[in-house]
C-alpha cells in the first residue's frame, strides 16, 4: 500500500495540481483580454477563423473562400463590417456548410470566392463548429506569456489606414515567380480535376440555394490569377463547370473594377499585401453597390 | 489504443484494478498476456495472428535449441530475421497498390499486409530469448505464458525499451500491491506524458515546416533552428514513451531498463550511444558487435564492425536509404573519433581549460547528432539533401514561413533544463520541491498540450 512518506508526497502533489488547474480555469473568467498566440499551423489558422466568426460581433458581410481570399484582411475593407472566413488550405464549401448549420448567426451577405472547388467540405472542421463552438476557457500560461511578448514585437504589423496608404503609395513590387508558376502550371494543366470540380460545384449550388432560401444574399467573385495561371486547365475548367451548374442568367457574379496591371502575386496564385488592398477595395465597392441596389 | 488516449488510461486502470485482486494472484501473468493481446489487437487486429505466430514460432525453436543450441538457435534467429525482413522491406520490391501481385490469393494477402506495429522491437526480444536462455546448458524451459509476457508485455510491446530475456524472466513472480513503488512510477509516468504532450507535440507543430514541400519556404537561419528543435522533439518523444513504459511496468511489478540518460551532454559519439536508446545500443553491442569480434580483432576490423553495426542499426529503423545513411553517418562519427578519443579525454581533464573544452565537445557532438536527425525527419534522401542545401544558401521568397522564437524557447526549455540542471538536484533539495514540480508538469501537459501526434518510434 502507499506508505506514509509517499502519502505526503501525493497530498502535496494533489493539492498543487488542484490549485494550478483552478487558476487556469478562473483566470480567463476574471481577466477578459488575455493575449492569444497567433496561429502557427494550418489547422490552428482554420480553427481561429471560425472561433473569430462565432465569438466576435456578427458582421453584415462574410467572405468565404480558400487561401486566395484569406489574403484579403478584414482591415483592407475600408467600410468595415466584413468577416473573412476564407480558409487557408481549405475551400468555400466548408465555411458555407458551417454557416448554414448555425442558424443563430446569419450574415446579410456572403461573398463566395469561386476559384477553388476541388476541396470538399472538411468534415473534421465542420463537426467541430457546426453547432457554434464555445470559447476555450482554460488559460495557457506560457503560451499567453509568449503571445504578450509577440504582440509587443508585432505591433507594427497592424493595418490601420495610415499603413494601408503607405503600402498603396509604394510602387508595385516584382517577384521572381516564374519557376514556381511553371511547376504549378504542370499540376494545374493535368486533366484530372473535372469530376472533383463538378462535385464541388454541385455542393456549392445546394448550399447556396439553402442559404438563399433563408434570406441570405449570395454573391460570387473570382480572385485574380497571374495571366498564365488564369489560362490554365484548372482555372478554365472551374469557370466552365460553374457556368454549367448555375446555368445562364446567374446574376450572383460581382462586377469588379480594379487596375489589373497593378496586381502582383508573391507566388503562383496569392496576391501580395498591396494588391490585396487594391482588390479588397474593389470587392468592397461591388458588394455595397449590390446591397444598396437590392 | 495509444498511450495518450483516454481509452488507454481506462484500459490500464481496469487491468491494474483486476491485477492485484488476491483471488486472482495465480493468474497475474495470464492476465497481463491477455491484456497485451487486447492492446495489440485493438490497434492492428489483422496482424494479431502474426504476433502470436512469431511468439509461438520462437517458443518452438527455443524448445529445440535448449536441446541442440548449435543448430536451432541460428534457425530461430533466422526465422525472426526473416519475419522482420519480409514485413519491413517487402515494399522495396512490391507495390501494395498494384491490383495483382501473383496468381495466388494467399501470397497477395501476405504481400498487402501493412508493417506490423512494434515488429522491430518484438523480433529483438525473440532473438534475445533464443540467445540468452540457451547460453548455459541445462537451462529450464520457461512456460509459454512467461515467454508471451516477456515478448508482448504491453508497456514495452510497441516501442521498447528492448529488455533482455535474462533480465526480465527472473522478474516473473507473484506481485503484491504493497511492493508497488507508487511515487517512483508516478514520476516516470508524469515525466513521460509531460515530455510527449507538452514538449514533443508542441515542437512538432513547428518542425512540421521541415516536411516537404513546406521547408522550401523556410529561411536558412530558421532551418538551423528547426534542426535543433527536431533534435529536442525526437528526444522528448522517445524519452516520453520510454518513461511512460517504465512507469507503467513498475505499477505491474516489473522494472524495465532505463533507455535515456541525458544524451545531449555527451562529449563523444561513443558516449552518446551509451546515453541514447540505451536498450537498442546494448542489444546491438551484445548480439551483433561482440559476436562480430568487437574491438578485439585489430583496428581495421573494429572500424569495419562499427560501420556494419551502425549501418544495420540504421536499416533496423526502416527500409529507406536515408535510414542507412543515418546509421553509416553515426558509424563514421564513431570511426573518426576512435583514434583521438583518449587524447581528447586527456585534454578534458585539464583543470583550467577542461570545462570549456568539454562544453565545446558537447556542442560539436550535439550539432553532428542533430544534423543527422534530418535523415529521420526526411526519409526521402533527395528531400533531406535539398533541406541541407537551404541551410547554407538562403532562399528567395516574399512570404517565408514564420518560426516563432518565443514558442521555440518555451517548448524546448524542459529538455534544456533537464540536461543542464545539476543531476539529482530535485531529489536532494531540502525544500522538497519535487511534488510541486511534478504538479506543475501535470498542469502544463493538460492546459498547454500540443496537437495530438503519434509517437515517432511507432513507425519503426
Amino acid at each position: 500500500m502507499v506508505k506514509a512518506d509517499s502519502a505526503v508526497w501525493f497530498v502535496k502533489y494533489g493539492v498543487t495540481c488542484a490549485l494550478l488547474f483552478t487558476c487556469c480555469w478562473a483566470t480567463p473568467r476574471v481577466f477578459k483580454d488575455i493575449p492569444q498566440f497567433p496561429p502557427t499551423t494550418t489547422d490552428e489558422q482554420q480553427a481561429v477563423v471560425f472561433e473569430r466568426y462565432f465569438q466576435l460581433p456578427a458582421q453584415d458581410i462574410v467572405l468565404v473562400g480558400s487561401s486566395l481570399a484569406f489574403r484579403l484582411k478584414e482591415q483592407f475593407f475600408e467600410h468595415g463590417g466584413v468577416r473573412n472566413t476564407a480558409l487557408p488550405g481549405g475551400s468555400p464549401l466548408t465555411a458555407l456548410a458551417i454557416i448554414e448549420a448555425s442558424p443563430a448567426l446569419r450574415p446579410r451577405v456572403i461573398a463566395v470566392e469561386s476559384n477553388i472547388l476541388t476541396r470538399g467540405i472538411d468534415d473534421k472542421l465542420f463537426q467541430k463548429f457546426k453547432d457554434a463552438t464555445r470559447r476555450d476557457d482554460t488559460l495557457r500560461p506560457l503560451r499567453s506569456l509568449a503571445a504578450y511578448y509577440q504582440s509587443v514585437q508585432d505591433d507594427a504589423l497592424t493595418y490601420d489606414a495610415a499603413r494601408r496608404r503607405s503600402i498603396l503609395e509604394r510602387p508595385a513590387a516584382t517577384y521572381d515567380i516564374e519557376l514556381g508558376m511553371a511547376n504549378a502550371l504542370v499540376e494545374w494543366n493535368r486533366p484530372i480535376y473535372g469530376e472533383e470540380i463538378w462535385k464541388g460545384a454541385s455542393t456549392l449550388k445546394s448550399l447556396v440555394e439553402k442559404l438563399e432560401a433563408q434570406g441570405v444574399k449570395i454573391f460570387f467573385f473570382d480572385m485574380p490569377y497571374p495571366p498564365k495561371m488564369n489560362d490554365s486547365g484548372y482555372a478554365a475548367t472551374t469557370r466552365e463547370i460553374l457556368g454549367q451548374v448555375f446555368g445562364p442568367g446567374n446574376d450572383r457574379w460581382l462586377k469588379l473594377d480594379y487596375p489589373a496591371s497593378e496586381l502582383r502575386w508573391f507566388d503562383a496564385a496569392h496576391l501580395d499585401d498591396r494588391s490585396a488592398i487594391i482588390f479588397s477595395s474593389a470587392l468592397d465597392d461591388a458588394i455595397r453597390k449590390r446591397m444598396t441596389a437590392n | 489504443v495509444t498511450f495518450t488516449s483516454l481509452q488507454f488510461v481506462a484500459f490500464t486502470t481496469i487491468i491494474f484494478g483486476i491485477y492485484y485482486i488476491p483471488a486472482l494472484k495465480d493468474f497475474q501473468v495470464q492476465l497481463l498476456v491477455l491484456a497485451s493481446l487486447f492492446f495489440y489487437g485493438s490497434g492492428q487486429p489483422s496482424l494479431l495472428p502474426l504476433l502470436v505466430f512469431a511468439v509461438l514460432g520462437t517458443y518452438f525453436f527455443l524448445t529445440l535449441a535448449l536441446q541442440n543450441r548449435a543448430v536451432w538457435t541460428p534457425v530461430g534467429i533466422a526465422f525472426n530475421l526473416g519475419l522482420l525482413a519480409f514485413f519491413k522491406y517487402k515494399f522495396l520490391f512490391f507495390d501494395a497498390a498494384s491490383p495483382e501481385m501473383s496468381d495466388v490469393a494467399a501470397i497477395d494477402f501476405l504481400m498487402r499486409l501493412p508493417l506490423p506495429i512494434g515488429i522491430s522491437f518484438f523480433v529483438f526480444h525473440n532473438i534475445s530469448l533464443l540467445v540468452d536462455l540457451t547460453k548455459r546448458p541445462l537451462q529450464k524451459r520457461p512456460s509459454v505464458a512467461s515467454v508471451f509476457l516477456y515478448i508482448i508485455f504491453f508497456p514495452q510491446l510497441v516501442s521498447g525499451p528492448i529488455t533482455r530475456a535474462e533480465n526480465f524472466l527472473p522478474q516473473i513472480q507473484p506481485k503484491f500491491l504493497s511492493d508497488v513503488p507508487f511515487v517512483e512510477a508516478t514520476k516516470w509516468i508524469i515525466s513521460g506524458y509531460f515530455f510527449k504532450l507538452f514538449v514533443a507535440n508542441n515542437l512538432n507543430q513547428m518542425t512540421t515546416y521541415m516536411d516537404y514541400p513546406l521547408y522550401e519556404t523556410v529561411r536558412s537561419a530558421d532551418r538551423w533552428l528547426l534542426v535543433v528543435l527536431y533534435s529536442y522533439q525526437i528526444y522528448a518523444d522517445f524519452f516520453g514513451y520510454s518513461s511512460i513504459a517504465i512507469g507503467l511496468a513498475l505499477l505491474f511489478g516489473y522494472r524495465l531498463p532505463i533507455n535515456f540518460n541525458l544524451p545531449y551532454i555527451s562529449r563523444s559519439f561513443a558516449e552518446f550511444w551509451t546515453r541514447w536508446h540505451i536498450s537498442l545500443s546494448t542489444w546491438l553491442r551484445t548480439y551483433l558487435y561482440i559476436p562480430l569480434g568487437g574491438n578485439r580483432v585489430g583496428r581495421a576490423r573494429t572500424y569495419c564492425n562499427l560501420m556494419i553495426v551502425m549501418g544495420l542499426g540504421g536499416l533496423w529503423h526502416g527500409a529507406a536509404f536515408s535510414y542507412l545513411a543515418w546509421g553509416l553517418l553515426h558509424g563514421l562519427f564513431l570511426v573518426a573519433e576512435r583514434p583521438i578519443l583518449s587524447g581528447l579525454d586527456g585534454l578534458s581533464k585539464n583543470r583550467m581549460m577542461g570545462p570549456i573544452f568539454n562544453a565545446l565537445r558537447m556542442l560539436l557532438v550535439f550539432a553532428c547528432v542533430s544534423l543527422a536527425w534530418v535523415f529521420f525527419k526526411l526519409p526521402n534522401i533527395d528531400h533531406a539533401l535539398s533541406f541541407f542545401e537551404g541551410m547554407f544558401a538562403d532562399i528567395q521568397t516574399a512570404n517565408p514561413a514564420r518560426i516563432y522564437r518565443s514558442l521555440a524557447l518555451i517548448y524546448a526549455m524542459p529538455v534544456i533544463l533537464q540536461h543542464l540542471m545539476p543531476r539529482d538536484w530535485l531529489e536532494k533539495s531540502r525544500l522538497g520541491l519535487e511534488p510541486y514540480l511534478y504538479a506543475a508538469m501535470t498542469a502544463l501537459m493538460f492546459v498547454e498540450a500540443g496537437a495530438d501526434t503519434s509517437f515517432i518510434y511507432f513507425q519503426f
